[in-house]
């Protein structure tokens, strides 16, 4: 496998990006997925990733899949939870372009045509619920200014 | 030492106190007892060193938030300012500007402007309850802890959505607390108890007598493997939530007439909270109907709520049904009660106050109530929250399922994402349909080794 320099930066789900440095690896990726699209028309070139601050959820053992675009989002998540064993009680939520994609009767197709990233992929991110509790801002909360009521209007 | 001590030092001092704190915290693990004594002297240094380290996480804790907070929060005077269901225009009989609700009937903006101006308002959002950290309550089972000053912000969201649930079904949501004025009729004396007896439903001990308590819920907590001090979602609250109701409703017979419903996966099937509500009384023919708080998690975006939200999150809050929002900014819990423009009024459980000795006879009420509503900007809201709604009757449900369904998919977007969606039938139904089939072997369908080689990393579902 190719071995690229990797930086990163955050992608339209505010998820880390890994983005390849050297041009030719990045060019020649979008060949492999658009190779990807004629050998497959009927699947969907997805990538799925964990949240970078997901902390509960475990990591797939592989992420990118060709899904047949009749594939409703719910149905997509059915498959996703399969493949953790995710006990029933257990929360995920899957976002596009940071948009929830939870039960949606749309297809992978439908959300491929609308959110299909530059490199002709369709860039999935799962992630539990965020937990709350002492903030880190040290401060007491008299010396915080982001409470809006201090300077509200 | 105590507090005022403590509060005399310099910041830089106080932020070493915390380091210590943490760091006593690494450099052992915490022995598990049952009841907080600690039994063999083997155990007894590492107990002692988690008592320290307890104390001082505490004692910061209580230092940090234990300031009273003086803030006048204004409120715009052009534009209404909704508190759960509840249109309240800071001028009197101004007509109402109809684009501030978006998805929202018209009968409904109709129904509730009459109420009187921006005083209304404060009068119903003191009425509210407001449950917030509290020091030197009886020991968490299992802990050294006696305050959840830090950590259980979460928590007391929770408890305060559940409170205000069990308001709507034991007074009603237009009950108002007016302490300046004296209790003349049984109405109000009936009200007045019942008010009392919702706050010692959340008192801090550990007692069945208390079943919405914080002892009660970390203990339900841990069989999710959750201890004392640990962090909680909203989501997790509300699946406590929902086993501290069950329980109490079996060890109760006022609670046998209310359920809790959590959604999973953002869907919420109707026939699963019928099938909750609907009762037989004791096996007979006669049929009952509990009420049901129906609370649904979800996850609006990554690190940010995505703003496609926004005007659904006001618009729930519109709703008659709605009991409220778990959820807050990031890492700070906050239960959003209204709006105002594109800022959520909420109430913060960030104050820590002592605990209040309940069982007395007219215990005073003033520290469950917050006399200054706080503003937040929809955009610090964390994605992740939980929704809350209560249906007292079958008819309610009917109104709110027909209701809250306009209020869920962003607008202006060129395909639906609704936040949450509604499912006939049940859950159970639902998975065994014919799913997309995963074959055991994936490389069963269509897939023969040319395409392997090409196909390198992608795996064909």
């Amino acid at each position: 496998m190719l071995k690229m320099e990797m930086s990163t930066k955050l992608d339209k789900n505010s998820n880390l990006k890994k983005v390849t440095k050297r041009k030719k690896a990045y060019a020649s990726r979008i060949e492999e997925v658009a190779a990807m699209r004629i050998k497959f028309p009927t699947k969907v070139p997805t990538i799925v990733k964990r949240f970078h601050k997901e902390a509960s959820l475990p990591l797939l053992e592989k992420v990118k899949f060709l899904v047949p675009e009749e594939t409703t989002m719910s149905q997509f998540v059915a498959i996703i939870r399969k493949r953790m064993n995710l006990r029933p009680n257990q929360a995920i939520y899957l976002l596009v372009n940071n948009r929830s994609m939870m039960n949606l009767s749309m297809t992978i197709a439908e959300v491929y045509n609308e959110h299909k990233d530059e490199d002709g992929m369709l860039h999935v991110t799962y992630a539990s619920q965020e937990v709350f509790g002492s903030s880190d801002d040290s401060r007491p909360v008299m010396w915080r200014t982001n409470y809006d009521s201090v300077a509200d209007n | 030492m105590n507090a005022e001590a403590i509060a005399s030092f310099k910041p830089g001092l106080l932020s070493g106190v915390r380091k210590l704190a943490n760091n006593l915290g690494q450099s052992q693990s915490q022995p598990h007892h049952q009841n907080g004594r600690s039994p063999t002297s083997s155990a007894e240094e590492p107990e002692t060193d988690g008592k320290v380290k307890t104390k001082l996480m505490s004692m910061w804790n209580n230092m940090k938030y234990g300031w009273t907070v003086k803030v006048k929060t204004n409120f715009s005077k052009d534009s209404p300012v909704w508190l759960l269901g509840r249109c309240y225009h800071p001028v009197d009989h101004h007509p109402l500007d109809d684009t501030q609700a978006i998805a929202c009937s018209e009968d409904m903006l109709g129904v509730f402007v009459e109420e009187e101006g921006i005083e209304a308002f404060r009068s119903d959002f003191q009425s509210r309850l407001w449950l917030t950290y509290r020091r030197e309550f009886p020991i968490l089972n299992g802990s050294n802890f006696t305050t959840d000053c830090g950590w259980g912000c979460m928590l007391r969201s929770g408890q305060m959505l559940l409170a205000q649930a069990l308001v709507c079904h034991f007074i009603n949501r237009d009950w108002r607390w007016r302490p300046e004025e004296p209790l003349t009729t049984g109405l109000m004396n009936r009200n007045d108890k019942m008010h009392r007896a919702i706050i010692k439903w959340f008192a801090d001990i550990p007692s069945p007598v208390s079943p919405f308590s914080i002892h009660t819920l970390v203990r339900l907590g841990e069989e999710s493997g959750k201890k004392a001090g640990d962090w909680y979602g909203p989501g997790s609250v509300a699946h406590l939530l929902r086993m501290a109701v069950k329980a109490a409703a079996e060890e109760y017979d006022e609670f046998e007439k209310l359920c809790v419903y959590v959604a999973q996966d953002c869907a919420v099937y109707v026939q699963d909270i019928i099938d909750l509500c609907e009762k037989h009384e004791n096996g007979g023919s006669r049929k009952y109907w509990k009420s049901v708080i129906i609370l649904v998690p979800v996850r609006l975006g990554g690190e940010k709520m995505n703003s496609i939200y926004a005007p659904c999150l006001t618009s729930l809050l519109t709703l008659k049904h709605c009991i409220g929002i778990i959820g807050g900014r990031p890492r700070h819990s906050l239960y959003f009660v209204g709006y105002q423009d594109d800022k959520l009024i909420h109430l913060d459980p960030h104050y820590c106050q002592e605990r209040v000795d309940v069982w007395q006879p007219n215990f005073p009420l003033s520290s469950f109530h917050c006399r200054s509503p706080r503003k937040m900007h929809l955009s610090k809201m964390d994605p992740s929250c939980s929704i809350g709604f209560y249906c007292k009757t079958r008819d309610d449900l009917d109104a709110f399922v027909q209701d809250v369904k306009k209020c869920l998919v962003p607008p202006n977007q060129k395909s639906e994402y609704p936040m949450f969606v509604f499912c006939d039938g049940r859950s159970r139904d639902a998975v065994s349909l014919p799913r997309l089939s995963i074959p055991e072997d994936d490389n069963a369908i269509g897939f023969d080794s040319d395409n392997y080689m090409e196909c390198e990393e992608f795996e064909i579902l």
